[in-house]
C-alpha cells in the first residue's frame, strides 16, 4: 500500500517539478502577495481625506482643526468656501469626512451663558468601517477638547470639571495594538488556504478531465490510496509556501512569534491536511477543472470572511457562527494567534486542534466515499 | 464574419448548457457570497464578552459595572474573585475584556477621591480593542459627569460642553450591506468573467481543439468574439441576479439610474474579459491560468477598497491601486447604489476604464496573434 501511494505521489510530485515556470509561480506568489497585501492593510484606518469647513476662523477653532489633524485620523484637504463644496466633493468620492465649524464656536465656548457649541460631522456612510471611525475619533476628540479649553479658560464653575473616575487600561497580548499582528496572520491563513485548496483541488479534476484518472483506476490503486497519494505532493508544496511566507510575517512585518515551535511547525501540518480535505472534496466532486475552481473560489471566499479578517466572528449572527466551525481557517486562527501572540501551549486550544482533527477526518473520509461511489475503488 | 462569430458562440452556448452543474455553480456563487457578505459583514462591536472582578462589592461598584453593561459594547458573561482567573480567562479567549474594581473604589467616591478601575483588554484584534478602549474612557467620563452633578447636588452644569453633531450620509444606518453589496456586484463580474474568459480559451488549446478550430475559415477576431460572447451573458445575468437579490432580499436602496449601473457594468465586463484574454494567452494549461488569475484576482479585492478604504494605504500601494481596475468599478456602483450620483460624478472612473480597457484587449489581441502564428 505505501508502495503504491508513494509512486503516485512520486508522479505528481515529477509534473509538479517539471512545469518550472508554475512550481515558482506557486512557491513564490503567495509570498510576494501577502507582502503587498500586508502592506496595505497594516496601517488601519487613518488619514481619511477630510474637508473642515471653519466658518468661525477664530484661535479656538483653528486650535480644534490641528487637534483634529493631529490624530492622523483625518487628513485636511484644501478648505471649502460653503457647505455645498462639502457635498459635492463628499459626492465626487473626494472626500470622505466633512467638518463643520460654526460661527461663534469661540466666543459660546468661552462663555458659560451662550447655548452648547456645536460642531457638524459629516461622514460618508457608503463606508460604514470608515465612517464608525470618523465620528468615533473626532467625538472623543472633541470631548476631550472641550474639557481642556474650560479647564484653561478662567470661567466660573470650570474647576467644577475634576475627574471623578480613572479607568486605567492595560492591554494584553499585543501592547501597541499593531494592525499587522493581527492581519498579518489572518492574511497568511487565507493565502495558505487558497494554494493549498488549489493544488489539491486540480489534481484529481485534471487526471479526470484528461481521461487519465480512469487509467489509475484500472491499477490496483485504492480510492483511500489515491486521495492520500494526491495529499501528499499538495501539501508538501503548501508546507514550503508556508515556511516562506511565516519568515516574511516575523521579519518584514515584526510579527512577534512567542510560543513554542515544534508545536506551531507540527500544528501548522496539521492545519494544511484539513484544508487539504476540502480541496480534495471539491475535485471530488467536480467534472472538470473549471467546476473544481469555481468551487475553490466559493471555499476561499467564504473562509476570507471566516477568518475575522475584515470582520470580528464574534460579531456575526448565531446562525452563521455555527457555521464557521466547518471550515478550518476559523480554529487555525485562533490557534496560530495564540501561540503568536500569548505563546499559549494546547491547554488554551485544545478544542480547537479537536475540532480540526474531526473536520480532517470527516471530509478526507467523505471525500474517499465519493470517489468511490464514482465507481473508483 | 457574425455568421462565422454565431457558429462558435452557439458551440460555445451548447457547452455551457450541456454542463448543468457548472452552470448551477455559477448562479450559486453569487447567492452565498451575498448571504455571507450581508450577514457577516457587521463592523460594528458590541456585547463583547466582559469578565467582572468586582472586588468592592458597594451601590457605587455596582452602579460602575450596570453602566458598562448599558453601554452595550459590554456583555458580563461571569464575575470572579482573583485577578489570576481573570487573566487566565482572557487568555483562553473566553473573554476579550476584564473590569477590575478594586477595594475602596466606593468608598474613595464616597470622599471626593479619584476612583480607579482597571481594565484589561485582549489587544490580539486591535479594531475591537480600539473600540473597547473608547467605550470604556467614554463610560467611565459619563459616569464621571453623572457623579460631579450628584455631588453639586443637582446644581445646573454651566460647564460649556461642546456637543457633536455626527451626520452620517448616504448610509445613515452604517448598514454594512449597503457597502457590501454593490461591492460584491463589482467583484463578482471581475472573477466570473475573468475566470469563465481565460479557461475557455485554455480549455481548447490544452484538449488540443483550439488548433482544429484554427484550421477553420473562423478568424482569429471571430473566435474570440464567439467563445467569449457567451460568458458575457452568463456575467451579466450574474449581475441581474445579485441586483435583484440585494433590492428585494436586502432591501439595498438603490438611489441612482440602474441603467447607467447596468452600462458601466458593461464597460467594466469588456475590461474584465481583456484581463481574461490576455491570461489565456500567457498560459497553457487550465491550472496554470487557474493560478495566474487567482493571484492576479486576490490582491485586487484588497486595492480595490473592497473592505478597506484606499485612503488608509501607504501612497504605493495606493499608487498600484490605479492599476486595479476594479477599484474603479467600486467607486461607480457605491456612487450610483448609495450616493445616487449620475455621470458627471464618476467621469474620471469612467475614462479610467476605458482606457484600461482598450490597453489590456490590445495587448491580448496582439499576444493571442502571436501565438496563433
Amino acid at each position: 500500500m505505501l508502495n503504491r501511494i508513494w509512486t503516485l505521489a512520486r508522479k505528481d510530485l515529477t509534473q509538479f517539478a517539471r512545469d518550472r515556470a508554475l512550481a515558482l509561480f506557486i512557491i513564490f506568489g503567495p509570498m510576494l502577495e501577502l507582502v503587498l497585501v500586508a502592506q496595505a492593510t497594516s496601517a488601519g484606518i487613518a488619514h481619511l481625506p477630510t474637508a473642515v469647513l471653519d466658518q468661525d476662523r477664530t484661535t479656538e477653532s483653528r486650535a480644534l482643526v490641528t487637534a483634529l489633524r493631529n490624530t492622523e485620523t483625518f487628513e485636511m484637504t484644501s478648505p471649502p468656501e460653503t457647505a455645498d463644496d462639502i457635498a459635492d466633493a463628499m459626492d465626487r468620492d473626494a472626500i470622505m469626512v466633512g467638518i463643520v465649524i460654526p460661527d461663534g464656536f469661540g466666543a459660546d465656548l468661552t462663555d458659560p451663558n451662550t447655548p452648547q457649541p456645536q460642531v457638524q460631522i459629516l461622514v460618508d456612510g457608503s463606508e460604514p468601517a470608515a465612517a464608525d471611525t470618523a465620528i468615533r475619533t473626532a467625538q472623543a476628540l472633541v470631548a476631550s477638547y472641550g474639557a481642556a479649553a474650560v479647564a484653561s479658560s478662567t470661567v466660573a464653575g470650570a474647576e467644577a470639571f475634576p475627574q471623578v473616575m480613572d479607568a486605567r487600561l492595560r492591554v494584553r497580548f499585543n501592547e501597541e495594538l499593531k494592525e499587522s499582528n493581527y492581519t498579518v496572520p489572518s492574511e497568511m491563513g487565507f493565502m495558505l488556504a487558497a494554494i493549498t485548496v488549489m493544488v489539491a483541488a486540480l489534481g484529481i479534476a485534471r487526471e479526470r478531465e484528461l481521461g487519465t484518472l480512469e487509467q489509475l483506476t484500472v491499477t490496483p490503486l485504492r480510492s483511500t490510496e489515491l486521495v492520500i497519494g494526491k495529499a501528499i505532493p499538495a501539501i508538501v508544496i503548501s508546507y514550503v509556501v508556508f515556511l516562506m511566507m511565516l519568515g516574511v510575517s516575523l521579519v518584514v512585518f515584526h510579527v512577534p512569534m512567542r510560543g513554542s515551535w515544534p508545536l506551531l511547525l507540527a500544528v501548522a501540518a496539521f492545519y494544511l491536511f484539513v484544508e487539504l480535505g476540502w480541496g480534495i472534496m471539491a475535485s471530488a466532486v467536480s467534472a472538470t477543472q473549471l467546476q473544481a475552481l469555481l468551487l475553490v473560489f466559493v471555499f476561499i471566499m467564504v473562509e476570507i470572511v471566516f477568518s475575522g479578517y475584515a470582520f470580528p466572528v464574534e460579531n456575526m449572527p448565531p446562525a452563521l457562527q455555527v457555521v464557521s466551525n466547518l471550515f478550518p481557517i476559523k480554529h487555525w486562527l485562533i490557534i496560530f494567534r495564540s501561540i503568536l501572540l500569548k505563546g499559549a501551549g494546547p491547554s488554551v486550544f485544545w478544542r480547537e486542534l479537536v475540532a480540526l482533527a474531526i473536520l480532517g477526518v470527516g471530509v478526507m473520509g467523505a471525500a474517499v466515499l465519493v470517489l468511490r461511489r464514482n465507481r473508483l475503488g | 464574419m457574425i455568421e462565422r462569430t454565431g457558429a462558435v458562440f452557439r458551440k460555445e452556448f451548447i457547452h455551457i448548457i450541456r454542463d448543468p452543474r457548472t452552470l448551477a455553480v455559477i448562479v450559486l456563487i453569487p447567492i452565498i457570497q451575498m448571504i455571507l457578505m450581508g450577514y457577516a459583514a457587521t463592523t460594528d462591536i458590541e456585547n463583547l464578552r466582559t469578565i467582572v472582578l468586582d472586588a468592592d462589592r458597594s451601590p457605587d461598584s455596582r452602579a460602575l459595572i450596570d453602566a458598562y453593561r448599558a453601554s452595550g459594547y459590554f456583555d458580563v458573561v461571569g464575575y470572579v474573585d482573583q485577578e489570576e482567573e481573570l487573566r487566565k480567562l482572557i487568555d483562553k479567549g473566553e473573554a476579550r475584556a476584564g473590569l477590575v474594581i478594586p477595594v475602596g473604589f466606593g468608598t474613595t467616591l464616597a470622599s471626593g477621591g479619584v476612583g480607579q478601575v482597571g481594565f484589561v483588554i485582549d489587544g490580539s484584534d486591535p479594531t475591537v480593542a480600539n473600540t473597547v478602549l473608547a467605550a470604556s474612557q467614554s463610560v467611565g467620563q459619563a459616569e464621571s459627569m453623572k457623579l460631579v452633578e450628584q455631588q453639586l447636588g443637582g446644581a445646573q452644569m454651566t460647564i460649556a460642553r461642546i456637543e457633536v453633531r455626527p451626520r452620517v450620509w448616504y448610509n445613515p444606518n452604517l448598514k454594512s450591506a449597503n457597502f457590501m453589496i454593490p461591492a460584491l456586484m463589482g467583484l463578482i463580474l471581475q472573477f466570473l468573467a475573468t475566470i469563465l474568459t481565460a479557461l475557455a480559451i485554455v480549455r481548447e488549446r490544452e484538449m488540443g481543439t483550439l488548433e482544429q478550430l484554427i484550421v477553420t475559415p473562423v478568424r482569429p477576431i471571430e473566435l474570440v468574439l464567439g467563445k467569449v460572447l457567451p460568458y458575457v451573458v452568463v456575467s451579466f445575468i450574474t449581475l441581474l441576479e445579485v441586483l435583484t437579490f440585494g433590492v428585494l432580499w436586502f432591501k439595498v436602496p438603490i438611489a441612482g439610474s440602474v441603467l447607467l449601473l447596468l452600462a458601466l457594468s458593461a464597460l467594466f465586463l469588456f475590461t474584465s474579459l481583456g484581463i481574461g484574454l490576455f491570461i489565456s494567452t500567457i498560459t497553457k494549461t487550465q491550472q496554470e491560468a487557474m493560478l495566474v488569475s487567482w493571484l492576479f484576482l486576490l490582491p485586487s479585492i484588497f486595492l480595490s477598497g473592497f473592505f478597506f478604504p484606499l485612503e488608509a494605504m501607504p501612497a504605493f500601494l495606493r499608487f498600484m491601486s490605479l492599476f486595479v481596475p476594479l477599484r474603479y468599478l467600486l467607486t461607480i456602483m457605491r456612487g450610483i447604489v448609495l450616493k445616487g450620483v449620475g455621470l458627471d460624478a464618476v467621469v474620471p472612473e469612467v475614462v479610467a476604464l476605458i482606457l484600461f480597457g482598450i490597453a489590456i484587449v490590445a495587448l491580448a489581441a496582439w499576444r493571442f496573434k502571436k501565438r496563433l502564428e
